[in-house]
């Protein structure tokens, strides 16, 4: 009797395993699927091919901001293209191998975006400080106010226009100075990023889905 | 086991550590540089020839990996073995506290090299902030780990002869 008992609890605790582990994975699942969902619709609302690409690493040290993408040449990627998400701006190729690219972020050091505030036009050149993002060289008599959206200029032919990268956060002005500065918040999250989308610049044959995976 | 192999293995071990767990093992938000500690305790115990080959290995390695510029690890990484090398033949017993000032300093100057190697080919890297906000508190964390590190590889070693003898 006893036993058998035993051997039920056993069974139950067991079965009470694997239904936590579904729960966990039906979880998982619909997150991925809404976040997935959301990144999709605004692939096909734009008139740009895209190809969607998965982060699998990121830079090993503590200067650089980098990540390792699972596309590459054979996927269509070039060097300098745009990679973006729903949300905004994200970096660019910085170098391809067949199956793997090197995506720079926005934020890294060495990342310069031509930019514009959205609400006035006013131009300015966005830098990445490892930490976050300054719109520099704008205008000193320029009106800039904290919460004004930046978007990509178009200038330099890199980025495409139009792309929103963040918000003013802080805007600094020295006397001395010829130019204002501005502290800019990303629009992407980009530590907690997943997956981006890298746009294919150029032609490609008419008819040809909109986005590849 | 041949001591070439097991510098070899435990250099090779480090470089897919870093890769992998680097991203995800980050003490106050600072990636380790466990391939430096690996190679600082190498050349530390049992500095031979092959040490300055393994480290610009392991360099060009973290470079692939980084930024894509080859020779900014691997020149640094040099660097610091030989110096570690010189500085070997000056200690004979391995103290907790010398082991965390040695680590301490070693991480530090390698990010000296290797933000002076990376500061000449790139403008604007903020070298001073890059070595008081990055490299300083990362020598710090070093300093704790790499001892427990360097016991690891001790008993590695003595869990090799053991199973010898």
């Amino acid at each position: 009797m006893l036993i058998g008992i035993r051997n039920e609890n056993q069974q139950l605790l067991q079965e009470i395993a694997e239904l936590k582990d579904r729960l966990n994975r039906s979880l998982e699942d619909s997150v991925q699927y809404n976040r997935l969902r959301g990144q999709l619709l605004f692939a096909q609302r734009q008139p740009d091919r895209k190809v969607f690409a998965e982060i699998i690493g990121e830079s090993i040290d503590n200067i650089h901001q980098m990540r390792l993408i699972n596309r590459g040449s054979k996927h269509g990627l070039k060097r300098n293209f745009s990679a973006i998400l729903r949300e905004g701006l994200v970096g660019r190729v910085q170098s391809v191998t067949p199956f793997q690219s090197n995506l720079q972020l926005i934020t890294d050091f060495r990342s310069r975006v031509p930019a514009l505030i959205q609400r006035n036009r006013i131009r300015g050149l966005i830098y990445g400080t490892q930490t976050g993002l300054e719109m520099r060289q704008i205008n000193r008599r320029a009106k800039v106010k904290k919460g004004d959206r930046v978007i990509t200029s178009g200038l330099g032919g890199l980025y495409p226009k139009g792309i929103l990268i963040g918000t003013i956060v802080e805007v600094r002005v020295q006397p001395h100075e010829l130019f204002q500065t501005a502290s800019i918040e990303t629009a992407v999250d980009l530590s907690r990023m997943e997956e981006v989308f890298i746009i294919i610049s150029g032609s490609y044959p008419e008819g040809s889905p909109i986005f590849t995976d | 086991m041949n001591q070439a192999i097991f510098q070899s293995i435990l250099v090779f071990s480090g470089i897919i550590f870093q890769v992998l767990l680097a991203p995800y093992l980050h003490p106050f938000g600072y990636k380790l540089n466990w391939v430096l500690m690996i190679l600082v305790i190498l050349a530390f115990q049992q500095s031979n020839r092959l040490m300055p080959f393994l480290a610009i290995f392991a360099g060009i390695c973290c470079d692939v990996f980084s930024h894509g510029m080859f020779g900014v690890y691997g020149i640094s990484f040099l660097f610091v073995i030989l110096l570690t090398h010189w500085l070997s033949a000056w200690f004979y017993s391995h103290t907790l506290l010398l082991m965390m000032i040695l680590f301490f300093v070693l991480t530090l100057l390698e990010g000296f090299f290797s933000l002076t190697l990376l500061e000449w080919s790139q403008d604007d890297i903020r070298w001073s902030w890059n070595l008081i906000n990055m490299t300083l508190p990362l020598a710090l964390i070093h300093a704790f780990v790499g001892p427990f590190l360097l016991k690891g590889v001790i008993y590695l070693e003595n869990f090799g002869v053991r199973a010898k003898a």
